[in-house]
């Protein structure tokens, strides 16, 4: 299929072994960019294959680790050095539901694209180098604990979820990485690591065909499994505690509130209507509400920022996957209680009278112009994809949702969306 | 892409990158004025005031909804140390014209409200605005106090200070709490003017523009504005290298509620700050700690397991070299006697051929991949200039290519340690 936007041509395919490609060739520019990323992340602690009989649980953090080890390659040469020594900059995350390994380089484009796939798809797991690299993950995770935004993030999961595997750490505990072993290793990657689980992104200036070629070449399939079954814990609509608070070494206090929401696959068990559940459509409308609320041109922002109450301006984000959704607006302030209050007063006039038809469609403008700027960075441009191919969502298809979205779908979702009882709060005090 | 730089007078530069294979066009304006005690806050106040209002826009909310008008547009003012130089700098930001929905030229709106911003900020009684001013003032007090929200800067900041003792490039950009209480509305807004008349002004564009018509603009503008003696006054400096005074290592200790200690180690260089001690430190540094295949993260981190982080940062407008690592609490005397070794190594010129090489490509692949980014390239450009460097990317790389490994012993043993600062648990 080939998809366009703004000016540039988006190639996708799903090639037999099951690996979806994704190749946008942005032309004029020196920097290309690949990302191989697995449906594999964080929350992915439980799971089943047809092949076996029983559900397997791993260790916390166990996605994270393997994304680490990947690099190690058997015959000792570490992949991250090997890319590097090739001229590209390479790196790999984990997130809540995927890995992803990745790099941006400026020459030699398909001789790395090959070394990023042979490493990806060649795992070498010892008992020694796993009990290595718990000494690094352990310096990581005590690097989060001292970050006051992370702390506050997770704060706000913890509040809004009491079961579901989202409030577990991204890289696990130092007691849950303890346990983790070869085997533990292996039977992740021999589940989650097939063709049929994973993407392959390219972005830059790239001949199409050839890429594709390479891609084909390189990429085995594995065994192909017909599902995975996807286990994330017991959690329903409501949330788990109104507010959490902790204290670190901060300036000021930040606070975070979020609204859950249903998750995608919830929305439509739910039976609720099959326009509200185009992801797509829903995003940008939280896009835009989000930025009613908190944004710089709004009144809100102008009065907490005269009052000295809030120095810097406010953050407002949506999350939708298919297992959860929430939004989260934070910000830091002398006074949470009065700032939290004021955002809550604002939402429930918004809901009361409606919107603004005029400041909507100027929201509308902005988050368009945001969109366009944003297709600039082949490696923004490719971890979208990457992102939203996850979440079942094509992302060649927003700038015509900027263009088109009415004012009537946004005030349905604002209404959906800001249910004070599905509220939460955290907090960070000095 | 060649920048071309079309000098108006002795004190304005305009700075033109034409090129079309950016969706947006980004115009920057720095205005530079020498770091000092004595103004340093004042300058870290001036562009913040300057950010809320001008004589047509006057509010925040004004601007705002200007830029969401103009799909988005962005405009910051913020103040930031390089080299000598405190520069106050204005970015702003638009989408090309061709991707706008209905033909407007928001090249030309960017422009005229970036010179709005500098030139007629919003004022009440002839000096800025006395709400803005107090509210400001708040504002970045709270922002200094907030440094030591981020651990990691937090240290380089204080390494950074106990290093430069007295010297100004000990001062933390944003000034000083205690000197907010002197400030006011009229003689910040004298200090405006000073800076007005004084300072070195560069002007960046960047982006699918024409010459013609921004040489234009500018000389329109600036035909209005008086031009004093002052302004024909070339700088003595714009950087230049310190004497430290640190005869034996300055040992620090600072003690917070930590669960990983950072380590900042401070290294004096005796090179000058010509291009070549640059290309040669440059080398050096990649060697020593900036990419992965470094021997601080391939011995520190990657062999030892003791650090997740460890990087070293050479400061190309001071001549000095820092290494940070993140380290377990009771790993501290294993990690510095490791990082010291590698260090040490440099000096004995214990690093292969191939280490020269990885280098070499790493650079080539970090500057090339500068070229399709607007700010990273600005601010390249404008840190080049106050360094003295007059030299393309292209021409930067093949400078790199021509280090040798003489080259990089000599400046190896050239480093001297002269701070070990280490922030650690209660």
């Amino acid at each position: 299929m080939i998809y366009e936007c703004l000016n540039e041509k988006i190639y996708t395919e799903k090639l037999e072994n099951g690996l979806q490609v994704v190749i946008i060739p942005k032309k004029g520019g020196i920097k290309k960019y690949a990302a191989y990323a697995t449906h594999f992340g964080s929350i992915n602690y439980k799971f089943k294959t047809d092949n076996e009989n029983e559900a397997i649980t791993v260790p916390d953090g166990v996605a994270h680790f393997l994304e680490h080890k990947l690099f190690e390659q058997e015959d000792g040469v570490n992949a991250l050095d090997k890319l590097t020594k090739m001229g590209a900059n390479p790196n790999a995350y984990t997130s809540f539901n995927h890995t992803s390994y990745l790099f941006e380089c400026t020459e030699d484009f398909e001789d790395v694209l090959k070394a990023l796939i042979h490493f990806v798809q060649n795992p070498y797991l010892t008992e020694e180098n796993v009990e290595k690299e718990k000494g690094i993950i352990g310096q990581e995770i005590q690097m989060y604990d001292d970050d006051p935004h992370w702390q506050l993030f997770f704060g706000l999961l913890n509040s809004l979820y009491g079961g579901h595997a989202i409030t577990k750490d991204i890289a696990g505990t130092i007691e849950s990485i303890a346990e983790i072993t070869p085997e533990t290793l292996y039977a992740c990657y021999n589940t989650f690591y097939d063709p049929s689980n994973m993407i392959l992104c390219v972005c830059g200036d790239v001949d199409v065909n050839e890429t594709m070629e390479i891609i084909k070449a390189e990429t085995k399939a594995q065994k192909v499994f017909s599902e995975i079954d996807r286990f994330y814990g017991d959690e329903d609509e409501n949330i788990k505690t109104k507010k959490t608070e902790k204290k670190m070494d901060v300036s000021i206090p930040m606070f975070m509130i979020g609204f859950k929401d249903l998750s995608n696959a919830a929305k439509l068990k739910a039976g609720m209507p099959e326009e509200i559940n185009e992801t797509i459509k829903y995003d940008v409308s939280m896009q835009i509400l989000l930025e009613l609320i908190t944004g710089e041109s709004t009144k809100l922002f102008e009065d907490l920022y005269n009052e000295g109450l809030i120095t810097k301006g406010l953050a407002g984000e949506f999350s939708s996957e298919e297992d959860y959704a929430f939004s989260a607006i934070s910000g830091e302030t002398k006074n949470v209680d009065e700032v939290v209050g004021r955002i809550n007063s604002r939402i429930n006039e918004m809901k009361t009278n409606g919107l603004d038809k005029e400041e909507f469609e100027r929201t509308k403008k902005m988050l368009y112009g945001r969109f366009v700027r944003g297709f600039e960075d082949v490696s923004t441009i490719a971890n979208m994809f990457v992102n939203d191919f996850f979440r079942g969502v094509n992302a060649s298809k927003y700038t015509d949702v900027y263009k088109t979205i009415d004012l009537e779908y946004v005030e349905n979702v604002l209404r959906n969306h800001f249910d004070f009882e599905k509220q939460a709060l955290s907090v960070i005090m000095p | 892409m060649k920048e071309q730089v079309i000098k108006l007078n002795e004190k304005i530069f305009i700075h033109l990158m034409k090129t079309d294979k950016f969706k947006s066009n980004v115009i920057a304006a720095f205005l530079l004025t020498d770091l000092d005690s004595e103004t340093v806050t004042k300058n870290a106040l001036i562009p913040a005031v300057l950010r809320r209002g001008t004589a047509k826009l006057q509010t925040m909310k004004d601007i705002s909804i200007k830029m969401d008008e103009m799909y988005g547009a962005l405009f910051d003012a913020s103040t930031d140390k390089i080299g000598d130089k405190q520069a106050i700098q204005l970015y702003a930001s638009a989408i090309n014209n061709k991707f706008t929905l209905n033909g407007e030229d928001l090249l030309a709106e960017t422009l005229e409200f970036m010179f709005d911003a500098i030139y007629n900020p919003y004022l009440e009684n002839g000096i800025f605005c006395e709400e803005y001013v107090n509210g400001e003032k708040e504002t970045l007090r709270e922002l200094i106090n907030s440094k030591i929200n981020n651990k990691g800067s937090y240290a380089m900041f204080r390494c950074t200070e106990e290093t430069f003792g007295d010297d100004p490039y000990a001062l933390f950009k944003y000034g000083n709490e205690a000197d907010l209480e002197e400030i006011t509305a009229s003689n910040l807004y004298d200090q405006y003017q000073t800076i007005l008349h004084k300072a070195e002004k560069h002007f960046y564009i960047c982006g699918d523009v024409e010459e013609e018509k921004i040489k234009e603009f500018f000389e329109n503008k600036y035909e209005k504005i008086p031009t004093t003696l002052e302004m024909i006054h070339e700088p003595e400096y714009r950087t230049k290298k310190s004497e430290l005074n640190i005869t034996e290592v300055k040992e620090v200790r600072e003690k917070m509620d930590v669960t990983q200690g950072k380590l900042v180690l401070a290294y004096d260089v005796d090179v000058d700050l010509s291009a070549e001690s640059f290309y040669k430190m440059t080398l050096y540094n990649t060697i020593l700690g900036a990419s992965s295949n470094s021997k601080l993260f391939q011995n520190v981190r990657e062999k030892a397991s003791l650090a997740y982080t460890t990087r070293s940062t050479y400061l190309k407008h001071k001549g000095v070299l820092f290494v940070t690592a993140g380290i377990e609490l009771d790993k501290y005397e294993k990690a510095l006697e490791l990082i010291k070794i590698q260090v040490d190594d440099m000096r004995k010129g214990n690093f292969s051929d191939e280490d020269i090489k990885d280098a070499k490509v790493f650079l080539k692949n970090l500057f090339n991949s500068i070229k399709d980014d607007q700010i990273t390239l600005v601010e390249l450009s404008i840190g080049n200039f106050i360094l003295g460097l007059d030299a393309s990317i292209d021409e930067m790389i093949a400078s790199f290519e021509k280090v040798t490994r003489e080259d990089i012993v000599e400046v190896a043993n050239k480093t001297r340690l002269v701070t070990n600062y280490y922030l650690c648990a209660e």
